[in-house]
C-alpha cells in the first residue's frame, strides 16, 4: 500500500466556497493517521474553529468522506495525503509534498499507533518488531523528515500522541508501552531545538480512550470520550502546554507510579 | 448488550467500524444474523441480537453535503441528531422531527419512523427522509426513494432495521426562525381535562406534550401538565428573558435495589404539579432543553437499578382514545409500582412507512420499573390496546406478542414480503423480530 503519494483536495460539498489554495491552507492542521479516533474527533475540533486540514492516512477514499465532513463543519479547505507508517520509504515525498502545499506555518498531529492483543504478540514474536516499528520508528523517521520544515516555517506546532503506558511500562503490554516510552523520550529530545526556531511541542499522554484500539477490550479505566480527549488535546495545543494527560488527573497518578519503587511497583502489578 | 431499558440483554459479537471498508468486513464476517445498531436508545429488544453480528454505527457518522437551498442534509447513518441540529440550527436550520433526546442516530430514526411533539403539524421524521442508500447482506448498495424502489423504501422506513444497515440517507431540515422556543404550560387536574385541553390546542400549537403523573388514582388519574411550544421568532428574540441552557447532569450510579423509588417519585410528581401554577406558566427556553428534556440527566435509566425498566407506548384513534387510556392508565396506576413515567401525545396521521408507528390519534408512553410480575402487566395492557384498535410502538416494545403484532400492523404481509425479496437468506435479524415472527409472514 505505498503508491505515490499525492495530495488531492477532499470532495467540495456544494456549499463550500471555492477558496484559493494557498490562502486557505494558512494555518493549517496535517494530521498523519486521520482515521483513528482521536484524531477524527480532533479534526472536528478544528475544523469549527475554522482550520484548514490535511488529513493523511491509508485510506484516502474514507478520507475524502471525512473531508466532506470537515468542510460543512467550518474548514475552509480540506486535502487528503496518502500516508503509510509501514512505508517509512515515502517519508521523504510526503514531506516535499508538504513543503510545495503548505508555504505558511502549519501545525502537526501524529495519531497512528498499534496495540495488538499481547497474547499475538507471545504468539507472533516478530509482531514486536512491527509494533516498535509503526509506534516508534515509524514517527521517529516522519520526525526527522519533519522537524527541518516546521524550523524553516520558523512557527506552528507539533502534537504527539504517547500514552500513560510509555510512563511506566507495565507488564501487562511491555512491547506497546516499551515503544511508547521510545516515542516520548524521541519528543522530549527533539522539544527544545524546535522550540528554539519557534515551533511549539505537545506530547499528549492518554489513558485508555474509547476507540477502535480499544473498544472491545478490557481496560484498567473506563474508557474516556474520544471528543472529550480530543478537546483536551486541543486546549493543550491552543496553551502551548509541553506535556499534557488526559484525564487530567493522571498526570499525578503517573507521578506516583515513576516514583514508586521497582520492588513495589512489582507486588502492584501483581 | 441490551436496549436502553436494560431488561432483556442477549450476547452478540459486536463491531465498530471506523470507516467504510471496515463496514465491509463486519458484514462479510458476520455470522448467526445480522443487524445494525445506533445509539442503543431502543427501549427493549429492537437493536440486539442473541448470538448473533450487531454492528454499532455510531462511529459512521458523517456528514456529506449540505444545500442551503433546499435544506437537504445527506449524512451517514451514525450521525445523531442533537450534533445536527447543534450545527444547523446557528445556520438557520434544524431537523423538523426529533424524539425527547437528541441521542438517537439517522439510521435508528429512520428505522423506528420517530416522532417528536409537532406530529399533529410536522409528521413523523420518515417523511423528511429524501433517499436512503441502505447495504445489504451482500455487501451491495441499493439506492432507495420514493421514485426508485418505492417498496423497499417504504419497507425501511420504520422497518426496524430489517431491510438492510442505512449507509447514508437525505434528510431534509426546515429552517429554524431561531434557537428559542416560547414554552407555555397548564395544570390539569384529570383526564377529561386534559383531553378537552389537548382537543383545543392541538391544530394550533405547533409542540405539545403532556406530563401525566402515572401514580395518581381515582379522581385525579390523568392529571398532569399539558406543555406547549412555538419557535420565537427571530425579530423577537431580544423582547423575552431566556432562561439558561440547563446544565447537564449524570446519573453516577444505579440505584441500589432497596431505593423507595416509588415514593421518590410521588413527591417529585407533587411538587412538579405543584411547579405550574394554577394560571398557567409562561417561559423561553433554548430549543435543545424544549426537544429533549431526557437529555438533561445522562444515564437515567441507572436510575431504574438494576433490574432495568421497560416503556409502554401505544397510540389509540382520537375516538376511542378517552376510554382506552382511562383503562391503560387505571390498570398501571393499580400495579405496583405502576409508571413513573407517563407521556401523552397527539398524533396527526399515519407514517410513510409500512411499520412506520404513526397513526391520527393519541399516544400513551408509560415507564415502568422491571418487576417478577410485569410481564404479566404487559400483557394485560396488550390486551388492552388490542381491544380499542391501539398500536405499539416497536422501538420502545419488548414485549408484544406475535400475534398483537400482525393485528396492529395491517401491513406485516406486504413488510415481510420485501424482505424476502431483499434479502432471501434472512441474514438481517433482530431479538424483536425473532420473537414477533416477522418474516414467517414472507409468501
Amino acid at each position: 500500500m505505498s503508491d505515490e503519494p499525492s495530495l488531492v483536495p477532499a470532495d467540495a460539498p456544494s456549499e463550500a466556497p471555492a477558496a484559493a489554495p494557498a490562502a486557505a491552507l494558512d494555518d493549517a492542521w496535517v494530521i498523519f493517521g486521520a482515521s483513528s479516533g482521536i484524531a477524527r474527533a480532533f479534526m472536528r475540533i478544528a475544523a469549527q474553529h475554522g482550520k484548514p486540514l490535511v488529513l493523511a492516512g491509508r485510506d484516502v477514499e474514507d478520507l475524502a468522506i471525512d473531508g466532506r465532513d470537515l468542510v460543512l463543519r467550518g474548514s475552509p479547505a480540506v486535502r487528503t495525503l496518502t500516508f503509510d507508517a509501514d512505508a517509512p520509504a515515502s517519508f521523504a515525498a510526503l514531506t516535499a509534498m508538504i513543503d510545495t502545499a503548505l508555504p505558511q506555518p502549519f501545525n502537526v498531529l501524529l495519531a497512528f499507533a498499534v496495540l495488538p492483543k499481547p497474547q499475538d504478540i507471545v504468539a507472533d514474536p516478530d509482531l514486536a518488531r512491527r509494533v516498535v516499528a509503526i509506534n516508534a520508528g515509524a514517527p521517529l523517521a516522519l520526525m526527522q523528515h519533519l522537524a527541518p520544515l516546521l524550523q524553516r516555517r520558523g512557527g506552528g506546532r507539533l502534537v504527539v500522541l504517547g500514552s500513560v503506558a510509555g510512563d511506566r511500562v507495565r507488564p501487562g503490554n511491555p512491547v506497546y508501552g516499551a515503544s511508547k516510552m521510545a516515542l516520548h523520550g524521541f519528543v522530549q529530545a527533539l522539544a527544545p531545538g524546535l522550540a528554539r526556531s519557534g515551533v511549539g511541542v505537545t506530547l499528549v499522554k492518554p489513558g485508555p480512550v474509547d476507540t477502535p484500539m480499544t473498544f472491545g477490550r478490557a481496560t484498567a479505566l473506563r474508557p474516556a470520550s474520544a471528543e472529550d480527549c480530543a478537546a483536551a488535546i486541543w486546549r493543550a495545543a491552543q496553551k502551548g502546554r509541553r506535556v499534557v494527560y488526559f484525564p487530567a488527573l493522571l498526570r499525578w497518578v503517573m507521578l506516583a507510579v515513576r516514583l514508586l519503587p521497582d520492588f513495589m511497583l512489582r507486588r502492584l502489578a501483581k | 448488550m441490551s436496549g436502553f431499558g436494560r431488561t432483556h440483554p442477549s450476547l452478540a459479537h459486536v463491531s465498530r467500524p471506523q470507516r467504510r471498508a471496515q463496514l465491509l468486513e463486519a458484514i462479510a464476517g458476520s455470522e448467526g444474523g445480522l443487524l445494525a445498531r445506533g445509539c442503543g436508545r431502543a427501549y427493549g429488544d429492537a437493536a440486539q441480537l442473541d448470538g448473533g453480528t450487531v454492528i454499532d454505527m455510531t462511529r459512521l457518522d458523517r456528514l456529506l453535503d449540505f444545500d442551503p437551498s433546499s435544506g437537504v442534509l445527506v449524512c451517514e447513518a451514525g450521525v445523531r441528531l442533537g450534533d445536527i441540529d447543534a450545527l444547523f440550527v446557528p445556520r438557520g436550520f434544524a431537523l423538523p422531527v426529533v424524539p425527547g433526546t437528541g441521542q438517537v442516530s439517522v439510521g435508528g430514526a429512520i428505522a423506528a419512523d420517530i416522532h417528536g411533539k409537532n406530529h399533529d403539524s410536522a409528521g413523523s421524521f420518515g417523511e423528511y427522509v429524501e433517499w436512503i442508500d441502505l447495504l445489504g447482506g451482500d455487501g451491495a448498495v441499493r439506492h432507495l426513494s420514493p421514485q426508485q424502489d418505492a417498496e423497499a423504501f417504504a419497507a425501511t422506513i420504520g422497518g426496524m432495521g430489517l431491510t438492510g444497515i442505512v449507509l447514508q440517507a437525505a434528510i431534509r431540515l426546515v429552517p429554524v426562525p431561531s434557537p428559542f422556543i416560547h414554552c407555555r404550560e397548564r395544570r390539569l387536574t384529570d383526564l377529561d381535562a386534559m383531553l378537552t385541553a389537548i382537543a383545543g390546542i392541538r391544530d394550533s400549537a405547533t409542540y405539545s406534550v403532556a406530563w401525566i403523573d402515572g401514580l395518581a388514582r381515582g379522581k385525579n388519574l390523568g392529571r398532569g401538565i399539558l406543555q406547549l411550544g412555538e419557535a420565537v421568532p427571530a425579530e423577537l428574540v431580544g423582547k423575552y428573558k431566556i432562561r439558561r441552557p440547563a446544565r447537564a447532569h449524570r446519573v453516577p450510579f444505579e440505584l441500589p435495589r432497596g431505593f423507595p423509588l416509588k415514593t421518590a417519585v410521588r413527591l417529585y410528581n407533587k411538587l412538579h404539579m405543584a411547579r405550574v401554577p394554577a394560571g398557567g406558566s409562561v417561559r423561553t427556553l433554548p430549543r435543545q432543553d424544549f426537544l429533549h428534556p431526557l437529555d438533561g440527566l445522562g444515564d437515567w435509566n441507572r436510575l431504574y437499578g438494576r433490574r432495568g425498566f421497560v416503556q409502554f407506548q401505544c397510540v389509540i384513534a382520537d375516538e376511542l382514545a378517552q376510554p382506552g387510556l382511562r383503562k391503560l392508565l387505571e390498570t398501571v396506576s393499580r400495579s405496583r409500582p405502576g409508571a413513573l413515567l407517563a407521556v401523552l401525545k397527539t398524533m396527526g396521521r399515519s407514517g410513510r412507512g409500512m411499520l412506520s408507528f404513526a397513526r391520527r390519534g393519541h399516544s400513551l408512553a408509560l415507564d415502568i420499573p422491571w418487576r417478577r410480575h410485569t410481564p404479566e402487566l404487559l400483557a394485560e395492557l396488550e390486551r388492552i390496546a388490542l381491544d380499542c384498535g391501539a398500536r405499539v410502538y416497536l422501538a420502545k416494545d419488548s414485549a408484544l406478542s406475535p400475534e398483537g403484532f400482525a393485528a396492529m400492523y395491517p401491513e406485516h404481509e406486504r413488510f415481510a414480503a420485501v424482505l424476502q425479496r431483499l434479502d432471501p437468506a434472512g441474514r438481517f435479524q433482530s431479538d424483536q423480530a425473532r420473537r414477533l415472527g416477522v418474516r414467517t409472514y414472507a409468501p
